[in-house]
């Protein structure tokens, strides 16, 4: 294979690491090759190029590493699917690296390698990555999960040499589109061949999915005692038990912890450390997460919250101001962040009892929050209101989060994270049922109005809701309906087209990815 | 290498990651990486035809390179000529590879088990080491791995992984 005609990208914090890498890549063919020394840098350059490959190093420096990196990029999508990403470790952090969960890369090498061996594994993933091109180029947020299905059933037609590939898309593809039977299926058909962790996981995930949660359990277990290192099993079976026996969920996140120590799920543990009331390790926890990175690219404002609510509890009151303080060192100063950081201030002097500086700290709150603010601010609002007292606040702001989020569950799942912290849990679930509800009506009302003949009146209505639920594709795209059948009836205007437009814009950026 | 895994392993924090891994792929890194002395006459065949059909299978690629790598070069050592290494199907179900020479064979006490030395000139660990390995690698059917050592024409080297 020729490599010259690829571009790369190498990321290494040591010089002498970097020159000779660098040097290795060239005696591979690889004559286009930009170098990074940090995240930083690394962030930059892949934002500003498309490289066709990535070699790099697991241990960057200042509490950094290549995991967190790739995870970084592959989840803010600033890095395509057929990008090459190769690690480059140390004997002693290769199974950090292998032991990746979600966000694997596409093969790793452990130091030292010679040339030759750089250069087959190179050949060997980029080979892989353009084989599957066809499938890559539905996958994504906004990919067409069925056009994705046909691809990988036409390259298991033609028996590819990485069918197992394609049929760990396929796998993920399925459990995505809810076809959970026939997801069960196909990975009960690779394990009637052979066993593997990813179908065991697989299997779990598809009998979770289809409601047998205990079958999914027991699946779970097994798969861990044969597969101890096995991270996604972990996340899996965290995942199952949130539901409904947290502090055995909180376990299973010790017990991943053990294996391979990462921030994501370090905060996972704070967060449910929290709920579970046991503060101490919930601090600890946050602390790891705060401190693990000095470069700051992977903080987020959720784990100084965190620290300060679990500071607060243990009646840290100073320590507690002190990481609402360090919120905003690392992040630049949005409206959002100064909602978030004036919301736990508000929430850590109501828990020590101040309720006058809570009160003043809530007014500021509220007087920053604005419409289309991230779930993350908004919900730490709501906490805030609630806990200084103000439950219609509180309950305004969470029917706005739900309305407008009907259709990710993983945000109602959250609202109703905040009445439950309130010790409403039960309230909160007839709440955001009777929200889901309201949502239907108003849909189903339009539409018997559209039928009706009352087309002015069913496209007021949804306007109305549109303009207001930004995330709601339902509403969006039911609004660019009436528009469309207003055009229809009257003609084209510039009014009505434009409109129809930006409704079906506007559904189809509903629902960013909710990460930090 | 060895000695950090059986260190790990004493502690309890020997980690094997179990993953899918091309076969085809997986044996020619195998190989490729023993370097025949200068002037040996001796030649590796392998033999590859089931890893085609069977496509992948899930183990510690790092960890199962190792042992299969230690048994060539015992092979090498005691070895006349033919040095054969072949992937095959388990009827039962499982994964074996086989290293196998035209030397003398193992010695008695080897096959015995009660010598734990793979070949007394070497650091001494090699089958403590790939015996380890191997029945580490488990499925969630309670399937263990193990090692084989038998003589036919020469020394034959298994392993064997569910």
């Amino acid at each position: 294979m020729d490599l010259s005609k690829f571009s790369g990208l190498l990321i290494d914090d040591v010089p002498e690491m970097r020159s000779a890498l660098r040097i290795q890549l060239a005696d591979c063919g690889l004559e286009r090759c930009d170098a990074a020394r940090n995240i930083k840098e690394a962030l930059e350059r892949i934002a500003a190029n498309r490289y066709d490959l990535i070699v790099c190093d697991y241990n960057l420096g200042q509490g950094a590493d290549g995991q967190q990196l790739l995870e970084l990029v592959r989840r803010r999508k600033t890095l395509p699917l057929t990008t090459v990403f190769l690690m480059v470790t140390g004997e002693t952090s290769y199974e950090q690296v292998s032991t990746a969960a979600e966000y694997a890369p596409d093969d790793y090498l452990i130091k030292p390698f010679t040339s030759q061996t750089l250069q087959t594994r190179l050949e060997r993933i980029i080979q892989k990555k353009q084989t599957l091109r066809p499938v890559y180029a539905h996958l994504g947020e906004r990919g067409d999960k069925q056009k994705a299905l046909t691809e990988c059933d036409a390259m298991l037609a033609q028996q590819s040499r990485y069918s197992l590939d394609v049929l760990r898309i396929k796998g993920d593809l399925l459990l995505a589109m809810q076809r959970n039977d026939d997801a069960l299926t196909l990975y009960q058909g690779v394990l009637d061949q052979r066993a593997t962790p990813w179908a065991s996981v697989g299997k779990a995930r598809a009998l979770a999915a289809k409601g047998d949660d205990a079958e999914a359990r027991v699946h779970l277990g097994q798969a861990l005692e044969a597969y101890p290192n096995y991270l996604a099993a972990y996340d899996s079976l965290a995942r199952l038990l949130e539901k409904d026996d947290r502090a055995a969920a909180q376990q299973v996140v010790e017990q991943a912890l053990k294996v391979a120590p990462s921030t994501q799920r370090q905060r996972q543990l704070g967060a449910l450390a929290l709920e579970n009331k046991d503060f101490t390790r919930a601090e600890e926890a946050f602390q790891r997460a705060v401190e693990k990175d000095r470069t700051g690219f992977f903080k987020s404002h959720d784990d100084y919250s965190g620290l300060a609510k679990s500071r607060v509890e243990q009646g840290k009151v100073k320590e507690a101001l002190a990481a609402v303080k360090d919120m905003s060192q690392h992040f630049s100063r949005t409206p959002e962040l100064a909602v978030h950081q004036a919301a736990v201030e508000s929430i850590v002097h109501a828990k020590s009892g101040d309720s006058a500086a809570a009160k003043k700290a809530l007014e500021r709150a509220l007087a920053a929050a604005e419409h289309g603010m991230d779930v993350t601010a908004s919900l730490e609002l709501a906490n805030a209101c609630f806990a200084s007292g103000d439950q219609e606040q509180a309950k305004r702001i969470l029917k706005e989060v739900a309305e407008d989020h009907q259709e990710n569950d993983a945000v109602l799942d959250r609202a109703q994270g905040v009445f439950r912290a309130a010790g409403l849990e039960s309230e909160g679930a007839i709440f955001l049922e009777a929200t889901r509800q309201r949502m239907i009506t108003l849909n189903n009302e339009a539409v018997a109005l559209a039928k009706a003949g009352e087309l002015e009146k069913a496209s007021a209505m949804l306007d109305e809701a549109a303009d207001r639920l930004l995330n709601n594709a339902q509403v969006s795209i039911n609004a660019s309906i009436a528009a469309l059948m207003q055009i229809q009836r009257q003609g084209a205007s510039a009014e009505l087209v434009n409109k129809a437009h930006r409704y079906i814009s506007q559904a189809n950026q509903a629902n960013p990815e909710l990460h930090p | 290498m060895e000695l950090l895994t059986l260190y790990r392993a004493g502690e309890n924090s020997l980690r094997l990651v179990i993953e899918d891994h091309d076969l085809i792929d997986f044996c020619e890194d195998v190989t490729a990486e023993i370097i025949l002395s200068p002037g040996s006459n001796h030649q590796i065949e392998s033999d590859l035809g089931a890893a085609t059909v069977l496509g992948a299978w899930a183990f510690d690629a790092y960890q199962v390179k190792m042992v299969l790598q230690e048994a060539l070069r015992n092979a090498l050592r005691h070895g006349k000529q033919h040095i054969r290494f072949a992937v095959a199907a388990q009827a039962e179900g499982g994964l074996r590879f086989t290293v196998s020479d035209d030397g003398p064979g193992f010695p008695q006490e080897v096959l015995d088990g009660e010598a734990v030395a793979m070949d007394s000139g070497s650091s001494g660990i090699g089958l403590v080491f790939a015996r380890l390995i191997a029945e580490r690698h488990a499925t969630p059917d309670g399937h263990h791995g193990r090692i084989e050592l038998a003589n036919d024409g020469g020394a034959v080297f298994a392993l064997v992984l569910p």
